[in-house]
């Protein structure tokens, strides 16, 4: 993979250890746990719901439902795998709650047609000094895959996200779904060719930008 | 390599997980065959692309409110359940619950008759004072008992004393 969660056996451990004290009714031990994911989460949240306003209500909420829940981690899987688990469910069972009482964050077109309207523009904007037709470009170029990836069911969607945009392997998004990792490979198998038919002319040919590969002769 | 053993190979291959000798046939492979050289390319690029269309992170700033908001969350009663982890589920502890399930719903409700309350096939032997006697004869013989109202649990003692000539009832 070319990035992986800050997990290695240390970081693990020292997980476990945070885990134990807050199981103990140590809070602060949990805030650093919070404090140390809050952004794979938030970002894994936003991939998933396509806004901002959603993606930081759901954050909040999976640290809430982790904390209630932490008398049953059983230290058998990463703790992050266990809180990647309860994120996309939660994501799961609030879409599902949105598309029968829409609210007025979510944009039920949002599937079809890209990002929600309601993101603040000051997350659209990331970079000042970027021109007009650079930003629009950006924008538009975001709200078609975006748009793309809405196109998909949700488990098919949190695999493209968990195995693309956070850089997880197979074997711990086989964990954290709670899936066999051939399971996790077949979806994303499928995923991709989905997506790639979506954005068929946006992966257009390159020749010129194609890699050289050596001949045989 | 086979076309096809290279398709399925393409994933690996961009997560950098292909074994060497693998990953040099495919890059072989992909040099003698344009449709395999487009088809990971397409792999590449959309991969690309996919990493291109994440939403901007919101500024750091967000995050410490995040944290803050946690706690106060947490600070206004929340606290973590302390409930004993359950044994995780296996298959055999389904089949040994549903088995315990499926006997107690057959003993409280039995799909055969239950068995009605009848004549005793048992022989009884008793020695009963004659009520209309002075209490020092005995009446023996054999006797059955037998529901007086089937079902309510009253019977009335049935049977031929020694010396009569049929049955007497008390």
């Amino acid at each position: 993979m070319n990035a992986t969660p800050p997990e290695g056996s240390k970081s693990a451990d020292d997980d476990f250890v945070l885990v134990r004290a807050a199981q103990a009714g140590d809070a602060d031990s949990f805030g650093r746990l919070v404090a140390k994911y809050q952004r794979k989460i938030y970002s894994l949240a936003q991939s998933m719901t396509g806004n901002h306003n959603d993606a930081d209500d759901l954050a909040q909420e999976v640290f809430l439902k982790a904390y209630r829940s932490l008398g049953r981690f059983r230290f058998k899987s990463q703790f992050y795998t266990w809180l990647y688990r309860i994120a996309i469910n939660t994501v799961i069972t609030r879409r599902k709650q949105w598309r029968r009482h829409p609210h007025v964050e979510f944009n039920p077109d949002w599937e079809e047609h890209g990002v929600s309207p309601y993101l603040p523009d000051s997350l659209k904007t990331s970079a000042p000094g970027e021109d007009l037709s650079r930003r629009e470009s950006r924008d538009s170029l975001r709200e078609r895959i975006q748009g793309a990836l809405g196109s998909l069911s949700e488990k098919h969607r949190a695999v493209v996200v968990m195995h693309d945009l956070e850089g997880m392997s197979h074997g711990e998004i086989a964990s954290a779904l709670g899936c066999s990792e051939g399971t996790a490979r077949s979806r994303l198998h499928y995923a991709h060719r989905h997506l790639r038919r979506k954005l068929k002319d946006m992966l257009g040919e390159q020749e010129d930008e194609m890699p050289s590969f050596p001949r045989r002769d | 390599m086979k076309c096809r053993l290279f398709r399925g190979g393409i994933e690996d291959y961009l997560d950098g997980a292909a074994v060497a000798g693998v990953r040099e046939a495919m890059d072989l492979h992909a040099g003698a065959c344009l449709g395999c050289r487009r088809e990971l390319e397409e792999c590449r690029r959309l991969r690309e692309l996919l990493v291109s269309g994440k939403p901007t992170p919101p500024p750091a700033e967000y995050f410490e409110t995040f944290l803050s908001r946690w706690r106060r969350e947490i600070a206004s009663g929340e606290t973590p359940s302390r409930r004993l982890p359950l044994p995780a589920f296996r298959p055999a502890w389904g089949w040994a619950l549903g088995a315990a399930a499926a006997v107690l719903v057959l003993a409280v409700f039995p799909p055969w008759p239950s068995r009605k309350a009848g004549p005793s096939d048992l022989p009884a032997r008793f020695m009963i004072g004659r009520p209309d006697g002075d209490g020092t004869s005995s009446l023996s013989g054999v006797y059955t008992l037998d529901p007086a109202i089937p079902g309510e649990g009253n019977y009335v003692l049935a049977g031929a004393a020694r010396g009569s000539s049929g049955p007497a009832y008390w």
